[in-house]
């Protein structure tokens, strides 16, 4: 029996050694690729930051006025510092919409105490249909500060956000996450591709960083700094890597297909034409984005979707094992849900580099790289085990594969303290080195196997049930911890879904 | 070559590579630190003076003379926090801000700059060009309107704007669309470069409005909705009902609110037909409002009750906005309860909180 094991074992391995290394070569050669692009648009971004007149954008009366949604579930631990942050951003015409998702913690209460809400008898438009119902509309008494906060049965992220849409007033609307902490110019950051090109742009993505390890006062970092957690710094590294300088790097291919749900900015008139996010769907910011690529292009209608690279969102990353594998596996299933419903794109010349390039990249590069890695790690161990693989060799195999992947880290890390280098002490250098090696050891392989869960998740279609986020909130430099909560994201099978961040 | 050599050769060369990116990164670091340090060192001296010349306390032109004779290293190191000062002061602060820049022929360099090669120094001159209000680059600038780069085209536009110059009114209005390829000036840059060049632009808006690009009619349409030229009022309510594009009538709408008076009631009340496109319609109900003649309560009385219910709050609101006999036609309906009652006791109670806040 054995011996038919390792024969069948050496066969495969005689056949699929040499694909594998290429597939991990070219995947990191890809990534290469697209951080040479984002860092050639980085240079280029810092290069006009003088004459960029952004203090212009901020004073004009005439720029496009934004709304912020802001979809709010169980969030009573920030939702007050998070709302200030967001009046206080600096845009010269920016209105809030929180829609309280039917929380059953104080939430809507601690908005009705700070901000001295009362209701109006106003009926919110159906522009979007939405499904849930709208148990009322609340403003501050003053009749000055430009908040809105809906109140509705809760029927999930998604549907709140339509409703958000549905209430707002201005031109843009910007999707933020209730936990999503901004910078103060953040708003004219996203908004400027648009004052810029009002005609072609519409959407805009805003890098999101993790915040752990940040000191964050009154809903804003205001020390930047490395998390203590193993798996947090692993994902600031992962972050810069994918989030960063890939989607920067696929903008400046005109190929961006994926704006993340904690900070995206969308012309309202578009959303409403498309009917709002999509109910139904996991990953529903990059459906989203799928949507409005297809419907321009059906339409030819010439348009362009930016991604703004400047630091100005900030979101805590799981720092335990079980809420990063929820995470992972929720993300991976969104992600074969997306692909698998936009099949129809793939290879259309119809669809330009989306369908001739980024989409191919995102099946074969994305979609299946967990299970590819996974099946070369489970057939190696066998193949060590059964005695047809020679371990020196396949430490060499491992090295570089892996041994590319680290240089891609390291790539990551070079054009971050080129251009942006935010985060400013010398330990933090060391831990983000450390931790782009560390990554390659035991954090890989897991987040392989959770991504592989989630999409067998998703090809069996099971009903979809989601974790517990568990926050450990930020270093606040002294005050009172107002973002720390646990629970932020809570659902249980039966339960409408929440949104993720 | 036999597999494994080619792996380890590989390895190494990932290795060598791994190794000059932690070099290069450390640095980079090393050198940024460095510089910022001799930076600070250097300027910290210097702000004082700065924020004497800007603060307009400088009587004796002594901190001015003093920041002028800086040696190059030295004005190097306080020049972005000259520059950054220069858009934030106006008068005669400005002036000896001005005269500090050109002391270090800065002035100069820039002119030299637009006619260079690299569209990011043609760029940079013609914003420096227009934070000091160099007059005699007016032409340049203009020129300058249909570069090839678009970053040098939005600053030219922008330092027109800063300059004021009337002069060059129809060019920034024309580089509006861009051509082909080409993006054009973004419509608000170019209408906030107009607004700041006075009423000596009429002629030119009235052109804009008659202009064959809709993104230049638009534009002439944002610029008059916010300098209230008689002439050009009167070139709106002549285009609104011919020009083809709904999306300008809908700001020539929002504008004639603004600047309108009783003779554009009946002209708004027609686009409030159901038959019309619905941002005409919540536009003509929300210029109404803006108009506030009462002659327009009938009609928003009975918007009101019509099917789109954000054109019916709009109806509501814009009533507030009229008052006087308005409000009885708010509480009559608020009484009547329904949707129609909803719908009026919401604005109601909007305008209450507005009031009470003085809003």
């Amino acid at each position: 029996m054995r011996d038919v094991i390792a024969t069948a074992v050496g066969a495969i391995f005689e056949v699929i050694a040499v694909p594998v290394l290429v597939y991990f070569l070219v995947i990191n050669s890809s990534y290469l690729v697209l951080m040479a692009c984002a860092a050639a648009d980085f240079t280029r971004h810092l290069r006009r930051m003088e004459h960029s007149g952004r203090l212009d954008a901020v004073s004009s009366r005439l720029a496009p006025g934004v709304a912020l949604i802001v979809p709010a579930y169980n969030e009573e631990a920030g939702i007050v510092p998070a709302v200030q942050s967001m009046l206080s951003l600096r845009h010269p015409r920016h209105e809030i919409v929180v829609v309280d998702d039917g929380s059953t913690d104080q939430t809507f209460a601690r908005l009705v105490r700070a901000f001295d809400l009362v209701g109006i008898d106003r009926e919110v438009p159906q522009d979007i249909p939405v499904a849930a119902e709208i148990l009322g509309v609340y403003v501050p008494e003053d009749g000055r500060t430009r908040l809105t906060v809906v109140r509705k049965v809760n029927s999930g992220k998604t549907d709140a956000v339509n409703t958000g849409i549905n209430a707002a007033t201005e031109p843009l609307i910007a999707i933020v996450d209730a936990d999503s902490l901004l910078d103060p110019d953040a708003l004219v950051a996203v908004a400027a591709p648009f004052a810029e090109d009002p005609v072609h742009v519409i959407a805009t993505g805003g890098v999101v960083r993790a915040a752990n390890g940040c000191t964050v006062v009154d809903g804003r970092v205001v020390a930047i700094g490395m998390p203590k957690s193993g798996y947090a710094r692993i994902q600031v590294i992962e972050y810069l890597r994918a989030f960063l300088l890939g989607r920067s790097g696929w903008s400046r291919l005109r190929c961006l297909i994926l704006i993340s749900g904690a900070f995206g900015m969308f012309r309202r008139d578009i959303l409403v034409q498309i009917g709002g996010l999509d109910t139904g769907a996991i990953g529903e910011d990059f459906e989203l984005v799928m949507r409005i690529h297809r419907l321009m292009r059906d339409a030819d209608r010439p348009y362009r979707i930016e991604f703004v690279a400047e630091p100005i969102a900030w979101t805590e990353v799981p720092t335990s094992a079980k809420v990063l594998r929820s995470q992972r596996r929720r993300w991976h299933r969104g992600l074969w849900e997306v692909l698998w419903k936009y099949r129809t794109m793939l290879f259309r010349p119809r669809y330009g580099r989306i369908g001739m390039v980024v989409l191919p990249w995102f099946w074969v590069f994305e979609l299946l790289a967990p299970v590819i890695e996974l099946a070369g790690l489970i057939l190696l161990a066998v193949g060590l085990a059964v005695g047809v693989v020679d371990l020196g060799y396949a430490a060499l195999f491992m090295a570089v594969a892996y041994g590319y992947a680290l240089l891609v880290n390291l790539a990551s890390l070079t054009i971050e303290e080129l251009t942006f280098h935010k985060y400013p002490r010398w330990r933090d250098l060391g831990h983000a080195v450390v931790a782009s090696v560390a990554e390659n050891f035991g954090y890989r392989q897991l987040t392989a196997l959770w991504r592989t869960e989630g999409l067998w998740q998703g090809i069996r279609g099971g009903k979809h049930v989601w974790g517990t986020m568990t926050r450990s909130g930020f270093d606040t430099g002294g005050q009172a911890d107002s973002a720390s909560a646990s629970a932020r994201e809570v659902e249980s099978a039966g339960a409408p879904r929440r949104g993720a961040s | 070559m036999n597999a494994r050599v080619l792996l380890l050769l590989t390895l190494v060369a990932l290795s060598v590579g791994c190794g000059l990116l932690v070099v290069a990164t450390v640095t980079a670091k090393i050198r940024r630190s460095q510089r910022s340090r001799t930076l600070e060192r250097l300027a910290a001296p210097q702000r004082r003076l700065v924020l004497e010349v800007a603060s307009g306390e400088d009587d004796e032109d002594a901190a001015a003379n003093q920041l002028a004779a800086l040696p190059a290293k030295e004005w190097a190191s306080i020049r972005p926090a000259v520059i950054a000062m220069l858009s934030k002061v106006r008068g005669a602060p400005a002036a000896s801000l001005v005269r500090v820049i050109a002391a270090h022929g800065e002035v100069e360099a820039a002119r030299r700059a637009l006619l260079g090669r690299s569209s990011l120094r043609r760029a940079r001159g013609a914003h420096l060009l227009g934070l000091v209000r160099d007059e005699e680059s007016v032409p340049t600038f203009i020129s300058l309107l249909s570069d090839p780069a678009d970053d040098v085209r939005f600053v030219a536009a922008r330092s027109l704007g800063h300059i004021g110059d009337p002069s060059a009114a129809s060019a920034v209005l024309a580089s509006v669309p861009g051509d082909g390829s080409r993006v054009g000036v973004p419509a608000w840059v170019a209408a906030e470069a107009l607004l700041a060049m006075g009423p000596d632009i009429e002629s030119a808006l009235l052109a804009g409005l008659l202009y064959r690009d809709p993104r230049v009619r638009d534009v002439a349409v944002t610029v008059t909705a916010h300098s209230s030229l008689p002439s050009t009022v009167g070139m709106l309510r002549s285009r609104l009902t011919i020009e083809p594009e709904d999306d300008i009538r809908v700001a020539m709408i929002a504008a004639l609110g603004r600047l309108g008076d009783h003779e554009d009631v009946a002209r708004m009340v027609e686009f409030t037909d159901p038959g019309e496109a619905t941002a005409l319609r919540r536009a003509s109900v929300r210029a109404l409002g803006e108009l506030g003649d009462p002659a327009a309560i009938p009609t928003l009385r009975e918007l009101m009750s019509d099917d789109d219910r954000a054109l019916a709050a709009l109806a509501a609101t814009s009533l507030t906005q009229i008052g006087g006999p308005a409000f009885e036609v708010l509480h009559a309906a608020r009484a009547q309860g329904r949707e129609i009652g909803r719908i009026a006791s919401a604005a109601l109670h909007l305008a209450s909180l507005r009031e009470m806040a003085g809003v």
